[in-house]
């Protein structure tokens, strides 16, 4: 199910996503492992009596909200299991977390982010995962979600206009998003380079995880659709090209990018 | 008896006096940080809402007895005797659903309640201008999947397929719309494949035609063997952004 947060607080945000090849329910273990990670965050009323019992395998999804529908400050969301079979048209199963960066600090974030990528990539079947920084909650939300939001009449924010132009989610089955701050390839997009080739091409820090490679491609979670992100990417856009959604924006090879 | 019945019915339809006065107290509500909101206005408005519908039911139930008798008087000719039986019938429901209704503060269950009707007639209104805006091909129709109907279903061009939901702004929750926008692919992919056409009510070989021009996952290969695709979005309206109008 989709989830709608409301006011998005419009505050400078951080967000993650990891996509998976078979459902959360499929590997119980692993929905408690990421809710776990989440404790460190510290919001009242978070109560495991309560998560648990979400966290039942029919259950198609567990939706976290900290704040009010109208100022919402963490949104996120946890696919459990799916309506229906899933087909190569279909989007995968994704697991998303988006939170304003006052209240939840750059380190913070992206130390959960990492552990839920190593948890995915150890305890469940990973596809990728990507870490970054937003404007504000509403543009962290529909990146990391994909779900996308509009309030009618306004103008539409320049960074929903190009990600409303990114290729359906279920190319994500078999191809990375894009490089992100944090990058995970998961086994299947992790066998198409190697760390060397990511560190050659300008990757900061890589990490093998099981099957899969986390690779840092800026030293700090920064926002991913302007002009110093695309000149810090470059080389690693170039690299991963042939394999990713191929978002026009990202084209290396387009003048200027 | 006409007159009696439109008049009982009208008390469960909300007037549009009644609208606008409760339109008014919900969009005056301030939600400021650290305070709770103060909801007690609309409750009072509405409250207000509901007494002067039970001060209308004392006068409708009051005008009862004159009508019984010249019921009777009506019925005992053969002629008359089924059209009475079936207006005696509906004025029975009526007289027991305004009995009801009468205790204080009213029993204003379900559609009965004034604040219910406002809501769903103020966002039907916010539906219908959204649907004008994007252009809708298929407005709020069912036959894509049973117990629920999507409220847009739009193509614009060349991979540019649409499902929308319309939402109030501060709207929170789940919503179906994941399972819109698979039911909507599946039905014009059947459609496709089958060299079919859909209802009317759903676009029609028109519509079917903008779709597989436009929507297709791989257009190069045979429409036997392809499927369509529609991204989805949330489009969210400001609650208060005009006020209630009365149809004209």
């Amino acid at each position: 199910m989709n989830t709608v947060g409301g006011h998005w607080a419009n505050l400078p945000s951080h967000g993650c996503f990891v996509y998976l090849a078979r459902p959360l329910g499929e590997t119980p273990k692993a929905g408690r492992a990421l809710v776990e990670q989440m404790c460190d965050l510290q919001w009242s009323k978070f109560a495991w009596k309560k998560i648990d019992a979400a966290l039942d395998t029919r259950r198609l999804s567990v939706t976290f909200l900290v704040g009010e529908p109208s100022e919402v400050h963490l949104g996120g969301r946890i696919a459990i299991t799916n309506r229906w079979e899933l087909g190569p048209t279909d989007d995968p199963p994704s697991i998303w977390l988006a939170a304003e960066a006052s209240r939840w600090s750059e380190a913070q974030f992206a130390g959960l982010a990492r552990s839920w990528f190593r948890i995915a990539a150890t305890q469940c079947h990973v596809l990728s995962g990507g870490v970054f920084a937003a404007a504000n909650m509403h543009n962290a939300k529909v990146e990391a979600s994909r779900e996308y939001e509009a309030l009618a009449g306004e103008a539409r924010h320049p960074v929903q206009v190009l990600l409303e132009k990114e290729p359906f989610g279920f190319y994500a089955w078999e191809k990375l998003r894009r490089v992100y701050p944090i990058t995970l390839l998961g086994p299947k997009l992790a066998a198409r380079t190697t760390a060397e080739e990511l560190r050659a091409a300008g990757a900061l820090a890589v990490e093998s995880v099981g099957d899969a490679l986390m690779f840092d491609a800026t030293e700090r979670l920064v926002e991913v659709w302007n002009r110093p992100y695309l000149d810090a990417t470059k080389q690693l856009r170039e690299l991963v090209w042939p394999w990713s959604f191929q978002h026009p924006h990202d084209d290396a090879k387009r003048r200027g990018r | 008896m006409n007159a009696w019945e439109a008049d009982a019915r009208g008390i469960y339809t909300l007037d549009c006096v009644g609208m606008q006065e409760l339109w008014d107290a919900w969009c005056g509500v301030e939600f400021e940080a650290h305070e709770a909101p103060e909801v007690s206005i609309v409750e009072q408005k509405t409250a207000e809402v509901i007494g002067r519908s039970e001060q209308k039911i004392d006068t409708v139930l009051a005008r009862l007895p004159a009508l019984r008798a010249t019921q009777q008087k009506l019925g005992a000719k053969a002629k008359n005797r089924d059209a009475i039986a079936a207006l005696r019938d509906e004025m029975d429901k009526q007289e027991g659903r305004l009995k009801r209704l009468k205790k204080k503060n009213g029993d204003w269950h379900g559609n009965n309640n004034p604040a219910l009707q406002f809501a769903k007639t103020f966002g039907q209104q916010a539906h219908d201008k959204l649907a004008r805006d994007f252009r809708c091909n298929v407005y709020d129709k069912p036959g894509y999947l049973s117990g629920g109907r999507p409220d847009c279903v739009v193509v614009n061009g060349k991979h540019d397929c649409w499902v929308y939901e319309f939402k109030p702004k501060d709207w929170n929750g789940t919503d179906r719309l994941a399972d819109y926008v698979k039911a909507v692919a599946d039905y014009y992919t059947a459609r496709m494949q089958r060299d079919e056409e859909p209802s009317s009510d759903l676009g029609g070989r028109a519509f079917q035609n903008l779709v597989e021009a436009n929507c297709r996952v791989s257009p190069d290969s045979p429409k036997k063997n392809d499927t369509v695709k529609f991204s989805h979005r949330y489009e969210t309206y400001e609650r208060c952004a005009s006020r209630y109008q009365c149809p004209e």
